[in-house]
């Protein structure tokens, strides 16, 4: 994932990151590859290994003050840097004034020169965040999400098979609702995935015969929430009776969505099961797992546990 | 049996949106209606947003107005009839008159 320096400056400024730029407006199309930020103190002193061209460039008070104290020769070579590397912007935070020379190297590179008035420390874990959220892996899946005991169900299944109406019954249940239908999903940090509704569709379910309703507006605020981490996976089959399902609950099944493994469950539908309540009881068991408590391997263990005891007396009878 | 690989068939489609309001609600319901007819699985998709063609709140996020184009992916047992039923829709702006 990429941007562009456009959206950046844009998408800041809806989260209240203030960004105003001082030259290089035609170059705006460069583009950030890395969520991580750089404070590039030691190109000033000439030495520019490791500067990353694709990462956000910083110069802080710290900086700027280096540069004014040097002297006119010196200032001169220092800003240098900016004619080897062609870096996709460089931000000054703090509101400072910026050194002449500086902004005239800039636009003459055609570099992208910010300023934000935050200061540094607070600008960069912000910056960060945002980066993180804007460079993450996604991918769009047709299915549904909704917040059950404080578990992230992911309910996918074929059209048609009743994953709206069985989002319906868990709200009505006190569960809550976070995508229906099409579910856009962020890796934002390594190993955790975040489900959220697309924006034109958030709070909106389609039910066969009812049309489109809108959970906030039917069901009040408690009823919904915006984002929320999937951890468990309900997969909604047709019944089919030559196939065979699980009885037991020792076998363990994966849903890999963009390299992360979630414990997947397949239910098969069919009339007259209760659907709601058995989303219930899986995410129950999956909290009960995660707490290190697995039923159905218990029970196993004691029935072979017996198992081995009756063995043993026969064998001295 | 949707595994038998014989009776599998994929085939797709570039097609121009072509009345006025484009994949508006009704268009889109009525795409959804056609496309339930048959068992095979309907991708469309445009830019790079997929969306299922058998959901009609997936159809409308795809935000597909007058003049765009998408792709319709069909996979399954009756792809062939599928996609001819489907573009025909489209191409006879969704039925509407203009």
């Amino acid at each position: 994932m990429e941007i562009t320096i456009k959206e950046l400056i844009e998408r800041a400024n809806e989260n209240n990151i203030p960004l105003e730029i001082l030259c290089g407006e035609d170059a705006l199309d460069n583009r950030i590859k890395n969520p991580r930020i750089q404070k590039p103190g030691l190109a000033l002193t000439g030495f520019t290994y490791h500067i990353h061209p694709a990462r956000v460039q910083i110069f802080g008070d710290t900086e700027i003050t280096y540069l004014k104290e040097l002297s006119a020769y010196k200032k001169r070579k220092a800003v240098n840097f900016l004619d080897e590397i062609s870096i996709s912007c460089l931000i000054i935070t703090k509101g400072l004034e910026i050194p002449s020379l500086l902004l005239k190297k800039a636009c003459r590179n055609k570099i992208p020169l910010l300023r934000t008035t935050m200061q540094s420390s607070v600008f960069i874990r912000e910056i960060e965040e945002l980066l993180n959220e804007l460079l993450a892996e996604k991918v769009s899946i047709h299915g549904n999400l909704i917040d059950v005991f404080g578990v992230g169900v992911l309910i996918l299944g074929k059209s048609g098979i009743g994953k709206s109406e069985l989002a319906l019954s868990l709200i009505m249940r006190n569960h809550r609702f976070v995508a229906d239908d099409m579910v856009e999903i962020v890796k934002k940090y390594p190993g955790v995935l975040i489900g959220r509704p697309t924006e034109m569709l958030k709070h909106i379910v389609e039910i066969r015969g009812l049309g489109i309703v809108n959970i906030k507006d039917l069901f009040g605020i408690s009823a919904i929430r915006d984002t929320k981490r999937i951890e468990l996976v309900i997969e909604l089959v047709k019944w089919e009776d030559d196939t065979e399902y699980d009885r037991l609950g020792l076998e363990e099944d994966f849903y890999e969505i963009m390299g992360i493994k979630l414990p997947l469950v397949k239910l098969p539908v069919t009339p007259g099961r209760q659907l709601p309540v058995l989303i219930e009881v899986a995410a129950r068991n999956y909290l009960l797992k995660i707490k290190g408590i697995d039923s159905a391997k218990d029970f196993k263990d004691t029935l072979d546990k017996i198992l081995k005891e009756q063995q043993k007396k026969e064998e001295i009878e | 049996m949707a595994g038998d690989p014989q009776k599998m068939k994929k085939v797709e489609k570039k097609i121009t949106v072509q009345n006025k309001l484009g994949f508006h609600a009704r268009a889109a319901a009525n795409f959804v209606k056609t496309a339930e007819k048959f068992q095979s699985e309907v991708m469309v998709i445009k830019d790079d947003v997929e969306a299922n063609g058998k959901s009609i709140l997936g159809l409308l996020t795809l935000g597909a107005g007058k003049g765009s184009i998408i792709k319709i992916i069909i996979e399954g047992p009756d792809a062939d009839r599928a996609i001819e039923a489907l573009e025909k829709l489209v191409n006879n702006k969704f039925g509407e008159e203009e």
